[in-house]
Formats: structure tokens, sequence, C-alpha cells
């Protein structure tokens, strides 16, 4: 149990998750966000994970400077914490920096959506959620991929190879534009159907949208729900579809496994 | 089809990373925008923290901030390094509908029609 705050005013209780009474993960030797020691707050049979924290610790120093270090670790514990809650069992991860006022309103927290937090993490019992993206590693590849396929533009590329720089410059321009359209449609194609066969092989999908900024181009961002016994045969496939993709220049990265972020229900709409 | 496992390479290079080498991008697109939102009377987020959280965003979404981050996403800006786009119609993105769309055409082309984007278990 977290103790009662010593300066009630300053001191606020940082929520990371929820996870069932007799999946409790071990948390010793875990930093939680600003280092604050992490407690346990239950209600019937959920417990919530949570840190008695210090706002003053817990707002970065000089929050207009914007500091990149504090974020880092400040995200990275906050993952740590809910991949620790992972081990035994599924976890409904709460937002980065979702806070409380103190256990009292945790306990009601969980007493307000005990049935549904109940249901959630009775659904991801035995599941953990991975993470796929297609990541364009080697345009070049892609580049030659196409012209292997497309005899008009390969006949275009070969016909200007012979032409001096000046009179080819434009029509090269426009081939290489054209090339890497076609391209980008070769590598659609491609991860649609990779989606495809890595959803046949989880029992929830989701494509992703929005991705983080990445120096390779992201084709594919998808997140999947896949039964932890089938989590090699899921790896597999992953595997399977980067080998059978380099010759478009496709990587394909596994992460996880994370907490169930994608696949939670929201109890209420902000 | 043969069996994923038969023509898994023997050290395939998917092994998930071990715990704390996650990429930092991928922790953010998850810690900052995914997880449950709880709001509702017992919930208070405090002031200062909620803004706290639109400046975490707010520095993730500058160039300069992603570039200290190790996160070169004008890179991936089409008008500063990839194809110029022909006849105006966009292509950078791959738009839900269009995957959707994509979809749907894979499957009628190769006859398989296991109904829905989410995956049937079974359904090859």
């Amino acid at each position: 149990m977290a103790t009662p705050a010593v300066a009630e005013a300053t001191r606020v209780c940082y929520l990371y998750g929820v996870v069932l009474a007799d999946r409790l993960p071990l948390l010793e030797g875990v930093a939680g966000v600003g280092d604050a020691p992490l407690s346990f707050v239950d209600a019937d049979r959920l417990v919530a994970v949570v840190a008695d924290v210090a706002r003053r610790d817990f707002v970065p120093p000089d929050a207009e400077r914007a500091d990149t270090a504090w974020l880092e670790k400040a995200v990275r514990a906050h993952e740590s914490v809910l991949e620790r809650c992972l081990d035994p069992g599924p976890v409904l991860p709460m937002r980065f920096a979702t806070t409380v006022r103190d256990d009292a309103d945790v306990r009601a927290l969980l007493r307000e959506h005990q049935i549904e937090f109940t249901a959630s993490l009775e659904r991801l019992l035995g599941h953990r959620e991975w993470g796929v993206k297609a990541l364009l590693a080697d345009p070049a590849a892609l580049a030659q991929h196409v012209l292997r396929i497309r005899d008009d533009l390969s006949a275009r590329d070969r016909e200007l190879v012979g032409r001096s720089p000046g009179t080819a410059y434009l029509a090269r321009k426009r081939l290489d534009r054209e090339i890497a359209l076609a391209g980008d449609d070769v590598a659609a194609d491609a991860v649609v159907a990779a989606y495809q066969r890595l959803a046949a092989a989880s029992v929830d999908a989701l494509l992703l949208t929005d991705s983080q900024p990445r120096a390779e181009r992201v084709h594919l961002n998808a997140a999947y729900l896949v039964v932890e016994a089938d989590e090699a045969a899921f790896e597999a496939v992953v595997a399977e579809l980067d080998l059978e993709h380099a010759e478009l220049g496709l990587r394909y990265e596994l992460t996880g496994p994370w907490p169930a972020y994608n696949f939670v229900d929201q109890p209420e709409r902000p | 089809m043969s069996s994923p496992e038969t023509r898994y390479p023997a050290m395939g290079a998917y092994r998930p990373p071990p715990p704390g080498t996650t990429n930092l991008a991928d922790v953010l697109e998850r810690v900052l925008d995914k997880g449950m939102v709880i709001a509702g009377d017992i919930t208070v987020q405090l002031l200062d923290i909620e803004l706290l959280t639109i400046k975490v965003r707010l520095l993730i979404a500058s160039v300069d901030r992603a570039r200290e981050m190790g996160i070169d996403w004008w890179e991936r800006d089409s008008s500063l390094s990839g194809p110029p786009k022909l006849g105006g119609e966009s292509r950078e993105e791959l738009p839900e509908q269009s995957f959707e769309e994509r979809i749907r055409r894979l499957e009628q082309a190769s006859g398989l029609s296991n109904g829905g984007e989410n995956g049937d278990a079974g359904g090859r």
C-alpha cells in the first residue's frame, strides 16, 4: 500500500496500470518515473500499480526547455514498470502521466470500473501484444525490382544510358519518379499481404496509421494480439516475410511483447 | 503453402530486442499515444501534469528535438527527400481506406476471402 501523503498539496498518485490480484508482478528493483517507489492498491480482484510522486520531482526541472533526457528516462520508466507487470499476466496500461489525488481515488476508480477492467484483463489472459513494422531499408533494391517486372520502364532505362547527360537529364528525372511510384505500389501491395498473413497468425490485428519518425520509410506499422503459445509461429511468419520481401528492399521489425496498449477497451472516451 | 516452421531460417533476425534496448520511437508511440485514458469524476488529471504531457507531445513534434533523440523524420518527408508526386495524386502515405481496398483486391485476386481485416485464426 502506498504510504499516506506526507505533504498533501505536493504529492499525487501516479497510476501505471491495473492487474489481476492473482497475477501480481514482482516490482523489486524496478525504478518508476522519477524513481518513486512502487506500490499496490487493491480492490477485490483488481490491483492498481501506483507510485506516490512529488509533483516537483515529476515535472521536469525546466519544462520550457524540454529536457529530452528527462523525457526518455520517464517514458522508459513507465514502460519498464508495465513490462514487469506483464511477466505474470495481463496488464491494462494507463497512458503516460495518468495521475489521481490519492490511494482512495485509485480504489474508487477500480470499483467504478470493476466489471469492465476485469473483463478486459480476463480477455487478455494468455495473450500479448506484438508490433510489426515494414521499413524500406533498401530503396535501390525496390527500384531494381521495379525494373525487373516493368519492361516498359526498363526499356526506357536502357535507352537513357547512351544519351548525353544534358539531354537525358529531364527524361531521367521523370523515369526515376515513375520508378519510385511503381515501387510504392509494389511495396504497398506487399505489406497488405503481409498484414493479412500476420493477422491470420494472431487473434486481433490493428493497423497503426501514425508512427514516430524514422530514418527509413515505414510502409507498415501494425499491432497484433497473439496467443502466447502461438508466439513462435507468429515470429516465424515475420521472419518468412522478411526473407520473401528482401528483394523489394523491405525489412521487417518485430517488437514486443508489449503491454496491450492497442487492445485495451477505453472505459470512457475523454 | 508450407508451414511457417519449415521455412523459418535457423537464426532469423527476429528475436525481440532484449528489455531496455527497445527503440525509443517505438516506446514513445505506445506510451504517449496509446494505453487507457480514464476520464471521470474520480480521476483528477492535474493541470500541470496535463500541460506536461502536452509539452511532451510538442517536444516530439519538433524536428530539432527529434534529431536530438536520434529520430530522423524529415528524411521521410517526400518534399525534402522522397520521390516527387505525379499528377497531384498523393501516394506518400498509405491511408487506411486504400489499405482496405488493397486487401479486398488481393483477396479477390488470390481467391481468398476470410472476411474482414482482423485475423481469423486458421484462416489459411
